[in-house]
């Protein structure tokens, strides 16, 4: 990984430093033969995604989830090809509009400030239509038949069967597995491999607008809104209560399992929170950009709408739904803030968890707790999502301080994205389905009687809605328009 | 009681074929019909967003947008990239935020 990083140096980072006036064409191409660099495309890296691929996307036609015939991948195939051609012939023709108003602004010694936003726009133009490009050529290489049927059902077996047995044959099966337990340990495995991605050196990556605007807020909105839950509507369940900030404050379904987890809410409380999170999604991905187009000055739209939609929207994947709607920038800042905020997750889990240890279980109980009374409370998946956090941090910057993306390579494309995403999912999707199992309807209805949740989720999201959006125009446009114009 | 039971099974029923439809037709004329939803389908489809990412994916969007903008302050302003006083003070700020929050929040 090294050596090809290194090669990749050797070969760009000359020309790609030839000016700080704009990202040249060489500066994208050393970027991107760094980002090819990735330890997951080794054998071990193709085996383990091949025993541990989920199912196919489907559209009309459920049986697409696994099974494709060879006419049908032909056909589309045929489909994606025309399309990528057409992209290819674009890219190519902006590419070399961008080499010409480049080497225009080079003759000029890159002083000529019209000359070099002349170019930087041409290479940004060329950079979307290759990223189109990539991105249909990707959809041409896909289009192959396929039938997951047995592969899935071996998994499966392997999963259920194997483990079993070698529990139950070894050990033997301890009492406490039986029953719904094995939801918990799905969703604490799955957090604990979650800890993994959550890498402390890319909260870095926008400067320090972007801190303020993803680790102040959220917290300023999860206890204001709880404090509203408790003290105004009166939340029945302090736990719901809880679930709800988190979800809507932090990042949605990831934060709102966290947060159940640590304060040992019910099934029915996570689900309902999380039903809510998905909902407001939907609706935000598509309302926040039209609102964004109709109301914001244009100069404005790609960076505060991208800020306002990345802290405010819980889903990393309609963050960027919604960003791209509105333009490369803003899916950048979008998708960046969201995953800053994202670091918050084992953060908010930790207080949480404190928090329902010392002093809801302590009321609840009705005495106060020692210390070891709080460290047999304190859900211990906490600390693994944070050990595990931090140990993944150290060798990601480790590897960064030998050579400038090897961590990327190593780490983000190696092991996260190689081996433990891909086992994380699965541990997800297993708990899903058991959530979607024991969770009673009847009981779901009793917490949402009086429409309580549905008020506090309004509420939390119109209060984060505002603050996001302020607090992002005074960091990006008030407080640091410098590193704003360098976005 | 079985007059109960029956109607609790029809009203599952129809719960069930009204998500499939809403699913099925409802959803689907959505996407081609309005045009707002139609674009950011048509958006998604292009670049292969994985929209359907609701639990915390870091999507190849958010692995593009970090390189680029890191890539840009790095470039632009290497004085203002890493952990500056101003970066320090905000994490801070959080965790003080964090602190002060959990011990005054309302018991009852």
């Amino acid at each position: 990984m090294k050596a090809k990083l290194e090669k990749a140096e050797a070969r760009y980072a000359e020309a790609a430093n030839r000016t700080n006036a704009f990202k040249t064409i060489a500066w994208y191409e050393l970027s991107d033969a760094k980002a090819k660099v990735q330890a997951k495309k080794g054998d071990a890296g193709k085996w383990l995604s091949s025993v541990t691929k989920k199912t196919h996307k489907w559209t009309s036609n459920p049986l697409d989830w696994f099974f494709m015939s060879k006419e049908k991948a032909d056909a589309r195939k045929a489909k994606a090809q025309a399309k990528y051609d057409k992209a290819k012939a674009t890219a190519a023709g902006l590419y070399a509009a961008a080499a010409t108003a480049e080497k225009t602004a080079e003759t000029a010694g890159f002083q000529n400030q019209v000359l070099n936003e002349t170019a930087r726009d041409a290479i940004q133009e060329w950079r979307n239509a290759k990223f189109l490009e990539g991105k249909a050529k990707k959809k041409v290489s896909s289009a192959k038949p396929y039938n997951q049927v047995f592969k899935l059902i071996g998994l499966g077996i392997f999963f259920v069967v194997f483990f079993g047995m070698l529990i139950s044959n070894t050990v033997g099966t301890p009492k406490w597995v039986f029953l719904a337990i094995q939801t918990e340990y799905y969703i604490k495995t799955g957090l604990v491999l979650l800890g993994a991605k959550i890498l402390f050196e890319k909260i870095i990556t926008i400067g320090t607008a972007d801190i303020f605007v993803a680790w102040v807020v959220t917290p300023v909105v999860w206890l204001v809104t709880y404090w509203f839950g408790q003290k105004v509507i009166r939340m029945g369940s302090k736990r719901l209560n809880a679930v709800i900030c988190s979800d809507m404050s932090v990042c949605g379904v990831s934060a709102a399992i966290a947060a159940a987890s640590a304060c040992k809410a019910k099934k029915e409380e996570l689900t309902l929170a999380v039903g809510l999170s998905l909902v407001f999604t939907s609706i935000m991905m598509i309302v926040m950009p039209a609102i964004i187009h109709g109301f914001f000055p244009t100069a404005k739209i790609e960076i505060l709408g991208g800020a306002w939609m990345g802290g405010t929207i819980d889903a990393t994947g309609a963050v960027a739904a919604a960003g791209a709607f509105l333009g490369e920038k803003a899916l950048n800042v979008a998708a960046t803030i969201k995953m800053i905020q994202n670091v918050l997750i084992g953060v908010m889990a930790f207080f949480v968890g404190l928090y329902f240890a010392t002093k809801v279980e302590a009321e609840e109980t009705g005495h106060k707790v020692g210390l070891m009374e709080i460290w047999y409370r304190f859900p211990k998946f906490v600390i693994g999502f944070i050990m595990a956090s931090v140990i993944f941090s150290f060798i990601y910057s480790s590897y960064n301080a030998e050579i400038a993306g090897l961590g990327s390579s190593m780490i983000d494309k190696g092991t996260i994205k190689g081996m433990s995403d891909l086992f994380r999912g699965w541990f997800f999707i297993l708990s899903f389905v058991s959530i979607g199992l024991a969770t009673n309807f009847k009981e779901l209805k009793e917490h949402f009687s009086g429409g309580n949740p549905l008020i506090l989720y309004v509420f939390g999201q119109s209060f984060n809605l505002c603050l996001t959006l302020t607090m992002a125009y005074i960091m990006f446009y008030l407080v640091f328009p410098d590193l704003t114009a360098t976005i | 009681m079985e007059t109960i039971e029956k109607k609790s099974k029809a009203k599952g029923w129809a719960i069930i074929v009204l998500t499939l439809f809403l699913l099925w037709v409802i959803g689907p004329w959505g996407e081609k019909n309005i045009p707002m939803f139609n674009t950011i389908v048509e958006t998604i489809d292009a670049r292969d967003i994985d929209s359907g990412a609701y639990f915390y994916t870091e999507i190849d969007a958010s692995y593009d947008g970090q390189t680029e903008l890191a890539g840009s302050i790095k470039l632009k302003a290497p004085d203002q990239y890493g952990f500056t006083l101003p970066f320090i003070s905000g994490m801070l700020l959080c965790f003080l935020i964090l602190i002060i929050g959990f011990k005054t929040l309302p018991m009852d």
